[in-house]
């Protein structure tokens, strides 16, 4: 029996550290590290199902083509017949096109392991070509956070068991981060009152003290409402003017701009619920705000979370023990690059939003094109100076989890060669020429920081690779290396090399500096907490221009946007598609990641309030279509209490939906605004 | 709900109809007239019908190999008893099997069908008494392992059940399938007064099946599971025919052939049988189907 | 008997991950159709408001086990311990414990045509461990414990939940803390 350390890399808050037991070369279980203060030993359903995962009779273990698409007709090629085909079609693009433009990576979440930007190095390597980049998940909030604080960074997730008062505002940890849960039970053993506040009624409502539900969209308003009687009932922070940056601006504009009766209204948050709440939030030190990703994915989603976070700081609750106002970090991110881009130290990485485009080299500006990852299909289908000729799918799924499924169609029919690196076939794989399989992270070196606590480790394999799999860093040496062999010198990404050499060399000295250990083999070792302080912001200082917390963003209106956070309302439904439609993740699963738990259930299932079920004259099981101008689903009615008459959910599915209002400026792209999507409703 | 147990129903209604005979078989023998050619044919009717219904009770196991457990726990378990006494049964069996093969070897000459004696001429002086204790301790036997059968299902975890309802369900079967098959299977070696009996037996089983079941299913409603099996069994078609063919119309041919002159209607004897045969097995499924345990009803 | 040891389920704790089942999987590398430990949703009509709530049952280690009394080949034991064992080798796979159990516990495994279920991970225990299921649990809502009146005596400890058989039958070494309802607010 031999013990191997992991990390699960799939894009979750929790990021769990995994010890993986093998025997003879084979998995046999995979258990927590008990070692790690947030997996504390324990793993969620998704992970302890690795080992059927690894093993799947399902798994594609060997390069495979497909010679007309959509046939479902694979056959099994070797990796010199795969790998000649991809350089091949790389060269004739060059030499056709005169530059390597035609040529597209769409790489994002599937895994978050670093050594999977290798993909993104490999295309700098050959030269500039076309990226998807941006996020389809956090984007307006991130934004908007660094508006407000100067960098996106949150208290560690075991400072909320000190808190008093716990809102937690558009966020489902029962579902989407249940090791937060036993530390907000602690926190509800020690005392603390919990809020929970959603659109609809979630596991994690359901055990919370009390449960808000607020209209879609409309939780910027609500914190803005939740000001207004701060201000009226004198629980504003005394000290706002010794780390703030316009203060009086903001109070100004909630005095004369917002009003309860108006909130209330559109919220259907009652004024007495808005006022009990606020004074509870203002009395109560400390009092942690925890902000969900789906607050932000509407097209007012960034101005939302700088209401939120303005609230936090009106009170007084930034830099508090126990309090401020969580969204998630991004200060354990900061690896070398190296992998990614053997030219540019810093480069930017289209898969893992951790750079800005400021930060994105002049070279690169200047060479590559860049598509925004939301509208992908579109923006791509619209190049034509080169057209883009050949898309490499990595590590996402976008026929499954993208909005515009017609304008995919449209893109696929124009391309010479479609690659898919991944586990399974999927909906992407369904369109695909090659499909490449890759490794899991029980069998490649990587290394994995989470967004959420402030653990970074390395994973070390297991198992030797399952089948032929290959790694996304070996299958990118493998394609320079058959790249320089047909023609010398197209491709600057190194031929072979060293997994563990190669991940260490992302641990550079800000990241040693960071993890406080002198060397990166340290971390060979074990997972390592980075040294920052558990409580984000205890000392207010920002790092904001102004070094103090901006109510008023200078950056804000130089890029066009308010410089306050004030209230956009959402998109309204219309006569043609009624109901707003949400989707929300599901305990077993992440986006288009299925882990089955029992037997699958072949049909989505549409939940809706049992009173607007009946006013469709649905009955649980009946079969309905949901559409609007872009789609159309075939759903199975299923009622259930705790939602909005306007409202209905199907957990996770594809879905179009126009973008957010934030996210351009740190993230290159604006985001997706997933929870404005409207349609209409029918029975069968 | 259950599911269709073939091999359940066929080990149990075999089995009545096989200890049913016997029964019916010992009652004829009770004075002395049992005819010696009906008392072969009925063992070995019976024996084969014991045989086959043995043989199906296995494949309800997963492991019939090892069904030699089965009698492992007779403390607390129906299913341990019933083994046991389905295998003395089959024990006792064997004796009147011998028994049986005795009086063919003293009976050679004059072997006609049409010879209608008596078990005390033509035993050749075997005393009967061996002959009537044999029936009854396999009857009794066989009955016992019929109502062990029945208090197998006896369970508290399933109201339709939980009550007195197998137990007087399967002998009724019992009784009606034995008095029906011996009918058949006498023919014309029965006296008339003897045919009378049978046939009385036989509707009188019918009535009371009839007034139990209404009785029975007018008690299941008490509980939200009974109700279910209730309405399981109202709302198959399996059970209207199954009444048609086990109630209705043995009520009105049994009334038919006994009013008829010399009760000899052979062949609506015969389809009284056949109906009410089929009748009991639909019955029996429907007694497994329907069957509606307490369960948790928590959404999955 | 000793002692009887069992399971404290917190309704208000489990968050429906299914966890435990997974974990109990891992453990004994079960195939996928016997549940030994399946996680339910609590029935909404049950309670005044929506409730979201789950709880996670495998065998209950019943005081009076109907599954070891109909069992014929004696393939069920009760321990000191009170964990009630099934020996598949002693089993024949005749099903009468599946019929038996309101809980439906004992499960047919269709592949080796016997019966199996949960037994408390008694080599566990005998070494000082808990079960795989308790070990799993992410926010700690699944509890071994030992039943005795010192447990039902305190409050909020429940002996069954809303959609559960009736205790009385096979009296189920299992304990509920049941949900508490927090306070909704919504304007429809």
């Amino acid at each position: 029996m031999e013990f191997h350390q992991n990390i699960c890399p799939r894009n979750c808050y929790d990021t769990c550290s995994i010890i993986s037991t093998t025997h003879n070369g084979v998995l046999i279980s995979v258990e927590g590290n008990p070692a790690h203060e947030y997996t504390l030993g324990k793993l969620c359903p998704k992970a302890l199902d690795d080992v059927k995962k690894v093993y799947s009779p399902q798994r594609i273990r060997y390069p495979m083509r497909q010679q007309v698409r959509y046939s479902g007709f694979w056959e099994r090629i070797s990796w010199d017949e795969a790998l000649t085909l991809i350089a091949e079609k790389i060269l004739n693009l060059e030499e056709t096109y005169g530059t390597t433009l035609p040529l597209a990576l769409n790489k994002y979440s599937g895994n978050f392991g670093i050594l999977h930007n290798a993909m993104e190095g490999l295309f700098t390597g050959i030269g500039a070509t076309t990226r998807a980049i941006g996020s389809p998940c956090w984007s307006a909030g991130v934004e908007a956070q660094t508006l407000d604080f100067g960098t996106f960074f949150c208290s560690d997730p075991l400072d909320m068991s000190k808190a008093k008062l716990i809102w937690l505002w558009g966020v489902n940890p029962a579902w989407t981060a249940v090791h937060q849960m036993p530390i907000i039970f602690d926190a509800i053993d020690h005392g603390a009152k919990v809020v929970c506040f959603d659109t609809h009624f979630s596991a994690t409502a359901a055990r919370a003290h009390r449960y808000v539900k607020v209209c879609p969209g409309t939780d910027g308003l609500l914190a803005l409402g939740f000001a207004k009687v701060l201000l009226e009932e004198g629980l504003i922070d005394p000290n706002l003017g010794s780390y703030t940056f316009g203060h009086e601006e903001f109070i100004h504009y909630i005095e004369t701009e917002i009003s309860l009766d108006h909130c209330s209204e559109i919220t259907g948050v009652p004024i007495s619920t808005i006022r009990n709440l606020a004074i509870e939030y203002g009395q109560t030190h400390p009092a942690c705000i925890w902000a969900g990703f789906g607050l932000q994915r509407y097209t007012n989603g960034g101005q939302t979370l700088r209401a939120i976070d303005a609230l936090g700081a009106l009170a007084g609750h930034l830099g508090e023990e126990g309090g401020g106002v969580q969204y998630a970090q991004f200060e354990t991110w900061r690896f070398s690059g190296a992998i990614q881009d053997p030219f540019h130290p810093i480069n930017s990485s289209s898969n893992a939003d951790q750079a800005s485009v400021d930060n994105l080299t002049l070279n690169q500006k200047q060479t590559d094109r860049l598509l925004n990852i939301n509208q992908f299909a579109e923006e791509a289908f619209n190049c034509t100076d080169p057209p883009v000729k050949m898309l490499w799918i990595s590590g996402r799924n976008p026929l499954s989890q993208d909005g515009n499924l017609q304008q995919w169609k449209k893109l696929i029919s124009q391309l010479d060669l479609i690659v898919v690196s991944d586990l399974f076939h999927s909906k992407s794989s369904e369109a695909a020429d090659l499909f490449l399989p890759i490794t899991t992270h029980y069998e490649h070196w990587d290394l994995n920081s989470s967004y959420w606590h402030y653990w970074v480790g390395v994973n070390e394999p297991a198992i030797p690779p399952v089948g032929e799999s290959r790694s996304d860093l070996q299958i990118a040496w493998d394609v320079s290396s058959k790249l320089n062999k047909l023609k010398p010198g197209s491709c600057a990404f190194p031929i072979s090399g060293d997994e563990k050499e190669t991940l260490l060399r992302e641990l550079g000295p800000p990241m040693l500096d960071i993890l406080g250990i002198k060397k990166a083999e340290d971390l060979l070792n074990g997972p390592v907490r980075a040294k920052y302080p558990r409580t984000a912001w205890e000392n207010r200082t920002f790092a904001t221009p102004s070094r103090r917390y901006e109510f008023f963003s200078s950056r804000a209106s130089d890029a066009h946007l308010s410089p306050l956070p004030i209230f956009i309302p959402p998109l309204n439904s219309s006569i043609d598609a009624p109901l707003r439609l949400l989707t929300p993740h599901h305990h077993s699963t992440i986006n288009s990641q299925v882990y089955a738990t029992g037997t699958a259930n072949p049909d989505y299932v549409l939940h809706l309030a049992p009173e607007l079920a009946q006013r469709y004259d649905l009955a649980v099981g009946d079969r309905a279509q949901i559409w609007n101008e872009s789609g159309l689903l075939e759903v199975v009615i299923q009622p259930i209490l705790g939602i909005s008459n306007d409202v209905v959910i199907v957990f996770q599915e594809q879905v179009e939906g126009p973008l957010t209002d934030m996210g351009q400026l740190t993230l290159g792209a604006r985001g997706f605004a997933l929870n404005e999507t409207f349609v209409n409703l029918r029975k069968l | 709900m259950g599911d269709w147990e073939w091999p359940l129903i066929l080990f149990t209604v075999l089995g009545q109809i096989a200890i049913g005979i016997i029964l019916m078989l010992w009652w004829l023998a009770r004075n002395r007239n049992l005819n010696i050619q009906l008392f072969k044919r009925g063992v070995h009717v019976s024996g084969g019908l014991l045989l086959i219904a043995l043989l199906a009770s296995l494949f309800h196991l997963g492991h019939p190999e090892a069904a030699y457990r089965a009698l492992a726990h007779l403390g607390s378990s129906w299913l341990s008893r019933e083994i046991l006494f389905f295998l003395l049964t089959f024990l006792a069996w064997i004796y009147l099997f011998r028994l049986s093969r005795q009086q063919t070897s003293s009976h050679t000459l004059g072997s006609g069908a049409s010879i209608i004696t008596t078990a005390e001429t033509a035993a050749g002086g075997q005393p009967t008494s061996n002959l009537s204790l044999g029936l009854g301790i396999t009857s009794l036997l066989g009955l016992l392992g019929i109502a062990s059968s029945a208090m197998i299902y006896v369970l508290p975890r399933v109201p339709a059940w939980n009550n007195g309802g197998p137990v007087l369900f399967f002998l009724l079967t019992t009784g009606l399938l034995g008095a029906l098959c011996t009918l058949v299977l006498g023919g014309n070696l029965l006296q008339t007064a003897q045919k009378k009996l049978l046939l009385q037996v036989s509707l009188g089983c019918t009535i009371f099946s009839l007034i139990l079941s209404v009785i029975y299913g007018s008690m299941l409603s008490a509980s939200m599971e009974g109700a279910a099996s209730l309405n399981y069994h109202l709302s198959s078609p399996l059970f209207w025919v199954r009444a048609l063919v086990s109630w209705l119309a043995p009520l009105l041919l049994l009334v038919i052939i006994l009013k008829s002159p010399d009760l000899g209607k052979k062949n609506l004897i015969l389809t009284v049988t056949l109906l009410v045969g089929l009748g009991e097995i639909l019955g029996r499924a429907l007694f497994y189907l329907s069957a509606t345990g307490i369960q948790i009803t928590a959404l999955f | 008997m000793s002692k009887q040891l069992g399971f404290l389920h917190n309704s208000e704790k489990c968050v429906g991950c299914r966890g435990c089942e997974i974990a109990c999987k891992n453990e004994y590398q079960i195939e996928a159709t016997p549940q030994w430990r399946k996680v339910f949703q609590l029935h909404e009509d049950d309670f005044s408001l929506p409730t979201r709530m789950f709880f996670s049952m495998a065998c209950n280690h019943c005081a009076h086990p109907e599954c070891l009394r109909v069992c014929p080949v004696k393939a069920y034991t009760k321990r000191e311990d009170g964990i009630v064992i099934h020996d598949p080798n002693r089993c024949i796979g005749c099903r009468l414990c599946t019929m038996a159990c309101p809980y439906d516990r004992p499960q047919i495994n269709p592949a080796k045509k016997k019966v199996e279920k949960c037994n408390l991970c008694y080599q566990r225990i005998d070494q000082g461990e808990k079960p795989a299921c308790v070990t799993a649990c992410i926010p700690g809502a699944l509890e071994l414990v030992e039943i005795n009146d010192s447990l039902d005596q305190k409050t909020g400890i429940l002996k069954t939940l809303p959609g559960l058989p009736s205790p009385k039958i096979t009296s189920p070494s299992i304990r509920f803390i049941g949900p508490k309802q927090g306070k909704q607010i919504r304007r429809d």
